[in-house]
């Protein structure tokens, strides 16, 4: 078993197969031997963010290795647990995307991208804005010439 | 040493390897305590942070190392992480997100592997030409496929970015339908991104024989050549490579469409140069005689042919028969083969043909008067596990008797064009038992005797796995036509009722 401390500090007790879905877990883990003893400081992560990243993990665990693939744009969530899981408010989606960059897990990683461009997908600049919070600090003028230069993009 | 995260995994690591006598040995101990009691005041520190961020309604979770909490109001998402994210999306849904914010415009434009395949045939609104010029400057060496076909202002100034910038990693080109840019343009072009190169487009260009020469010194790694339309090519545009030095190229599909310089004996010299090719397309080369067969029969890796509109009539004293014979007992891996208007390809051709090719998926013998339905008979027969397309329109000797054996022999056939054949009725569609038939796609335009009911009766048939149905000038009145609509929405019809 594994001890995992979140930034709020609640501890958390995992076992090796799931902590190892994590690359920097897995890292730490074959590093540092007592980590049954000592827990791991997640810094970056809050306690109800790893509570999601160990539900992942936890339900990913036996999934067979996928190898790489080099495929065409496509986004589409497949797996109906994972378009569930996602199923968070903004703000949560973003802590555990950041949570599955930092401890290094790419399936929560990918999904959480696919998610993301899920919500981008077919919106206009305006509700992308408005979705994202996002201030448009480009100028008028600035504007145009990004709308001239890549014209083309819209056709395709 | 600082305090770190990393400093007190090196502490834990050397406290198991360091003998607890060792002088070092409490060093490291006390420098993990150090660590720890400092890790606890952070932690109270960032605890009351994020209280005080949730008690404002809003998340964060930025820079939480530093003990100095940057309060934003969201968490950004890192350019890697963006970057992820883009990936996923159509130019279409990236040009909105440039638009967005100088943030994610930055890391579109700078991310070149964003811009790896480009697009911009039948582009119509083009910014100037520099549109080129920040697609180069944005994928650089990272660009793989740019098709910039059917843009017929691009000129030989246009394309120089693509020089200046290197795009040497580019595999498929296609710049069809331009008759601006000049051999010139197109030779200076290959010499710095022909290296990489698998497939180039030069339908309807300024290619001439020197660009072809060009081409072969420059893309060793070419597979696909498409210079039909190239009016300036000649008869002999292959010889001065095959003079060069008599090595072979690892071409595979090479594409002559509508050219009449095209003749026998340029094919003769690709068999020298390109044994390998599976591809070749001769479509409307009128120049092209019997004889070519012969030189054909040396592809033996041949996949797909096309002889549409040649001239296989000509010489008259040679049988077309023995042609085929030795040609299909040669390419016996033919999958895909087209013989458009071949008023003397009889059933006995048929015959050869099916008899050594067990390969064939797709067929298209329209406008055939001598097939008849002996032909469909052997096809369906011989092919019953591999045939998915086949078109036989406007051949009338075909009737219901011959459709019948390919509706209810075919397992895999997908796709059948049997439009303007006048003896096919209702009596096909009635009558065929195959469940098991997995059409697509159905052309049976100007068939002037079915009805609509033939056609509800066939719809009902193979509504499993049939998309799109084309049933123009048919014997089917509006109000048939409407009920059809009704019981069938998940359909696609094209059916015009009157000729113009």
């Amino acid at each position: 078993m594994v001890k995992l401390t979140s930034s709020d500090g609640q501890e958390f007790t995992i076992s090796k197969e799931v902590a190892y879905q994590s690359v920097l877990l897995k890292n730490m883990i074959e590093d540092v031997l007592d980590s049954e003893e000592n827990p791991i400081p997640l810094p970056n992560v809050s306690g109800p963010i790893l509570v999601k990243v160990i539900e992942y993990a936890t339900h990913h665990k036996d999934d067979p290795v996928k190898p790489p693939v080099e495929g065409p744009r496509t986004s589409e969530i497949v797996d109906e647990w994972d378009k569930e899981f996602m199923n968070i408010d903004q703000g949560s989606l973003y802590e555990l995307i950041l949570a599955a960059n930092y401890l290094d897990i790419k399936d929560l990683l990918d999904l959480g991208c696919k998610t993301v461009a899920n919500m981008i997908k077919g919106k206009k600049v305006e509700e992308l804005r408005k979705l994202f919070n996002i201030q448009n600090d480009f100028t008028p003028e600035e504007e145009e010439q990004i709308k001239k230069e890549n014209a083309w993009c819209e056709e395709h | 040493m600082n305090n770190k995260k990393s400093s007190y995994q090196i502490c834990i690591i050397a406290l198991k390897k360091v003998p607890s006598s060792d002088k070092y040995y409490n060093l490291f101990k006390k420098q993990i305590d150090e660590y720890k009691s400092k890790r606890k005041s952070e932690n109270v520190l960032f605890k009351n942070n994020t209280k005080r961020i949730k008690s404002n309604g809003v998340n964060s979770l930025n820079s939480t190392n530093s003990t100095n909490v940057i309060i934003k109001t969201r968490p950004i998402l890192p350019y890697e992480v963006l970057a992820k994210v883009y990936r996923q999306l159509s130019y279409k849904d990236l040009y909105n997100c440039m638009i967005t914010c100088k943030r994610w415009y930055e890391c579109i434009i700078n991310n070149k592997s964003l811009w790896r395949d480009i697009c911009l045939s039948n582009c119509r609104h083009f910014y100037t030409l520099n549109t080129i010029q920040l697609i180069a400057k944005r994928s650089q060496n990272m660009l793989r496929t740019l098709d910039l076909s059917n843009c017929p202002e691009i000129s030989d100034n246009a394309l120089r970015p693509l020089l200046l910038y290197r795009c040497n990693g580019i595999e498929t080109f296609r710049l069809s339908f331009n008759t601006r840019v000049t051999y010139n343009g197109i030779i200076k072009l290959l010499k710095i991104i022909g290296l990489n190169l698998t497939s180039l487009s030069l339908q309807k260009t300024q290619v001439n024989d020197r660009v072809i020469e060009h081409i072969f010194m420059n893309c060793p790694k070419l597979e696909y050549l498409d210079l039909s339309d190239c009016i300036n090519i000649s008869s002999d545009c292959f010889m001065s490579v095959y003079n060069r030095n008599k090595k072979i190229y690892p071409m595979k599909g090479l594409r002559f469409q509508n050219l009449s310089t095209i003749i026998n004996k340029t094919i003769g010299t690709c068999t020298e140069l390109f044994p390998l090719l599976e591809i070749l397309d001769l479509n409307n080369c009128g120049n092209i005689t019997k004889s070519v067969l012969l030189a054909v029969g040396s592809f033996t890796e041949l996949k797909e042919l096309n002889l549409s509109g040649t001239s296989m009539n000509i010489p008259v004293h040679i049988s077309l028969e023995d042609h085929f014979l030795y040609l299909f007992e040669k390419c016996q891996k033919i999958e895909n083969i087209s013989f458009i208007r071949f008023p003397i390809l009889t059933d006995v051709c048929i015959d050869i043909m099916c008899g050594f090719c067990s390969n064939l998926r797709k067929i298209n013998i329209s406008h055939s008067v001598n097939i008849t339905d002996r032909s469909l008979d052997l096809l369906s027969n011989a092919l019953k596990y591999t045939l998915s397309s086949i078109n036989i329109s406007s051949c009338p000797q075909i009737t219901n008797e011959g459709l019948l054996f390919v509706f209810n022999r075919c397992e895999k056939l997908e796709e059948i064009d049997i439009s303007n054949n006048s003896n096919i009725t209702d009596y096909l569609f009635r009558l065929y038992d195959n469940p098991k038939l997995p059409i697509i796609n159905i052309n049976v335009s100007n068939c002037e005797s079915i009805t609509g009911n033939g056609i509800i009766l066939f719809i009902e048939k193979v509504l499993d796995t049939l998309n799109f149905i084309r049933i123009d000038y048919c014997r089917i009145s509006n109000s048939t036509l409407n009920f059809i609509y009704r019981r069938f929405p998940n359909i696609k019809f094209s059916a015009k009722l009157e000729k113009l």
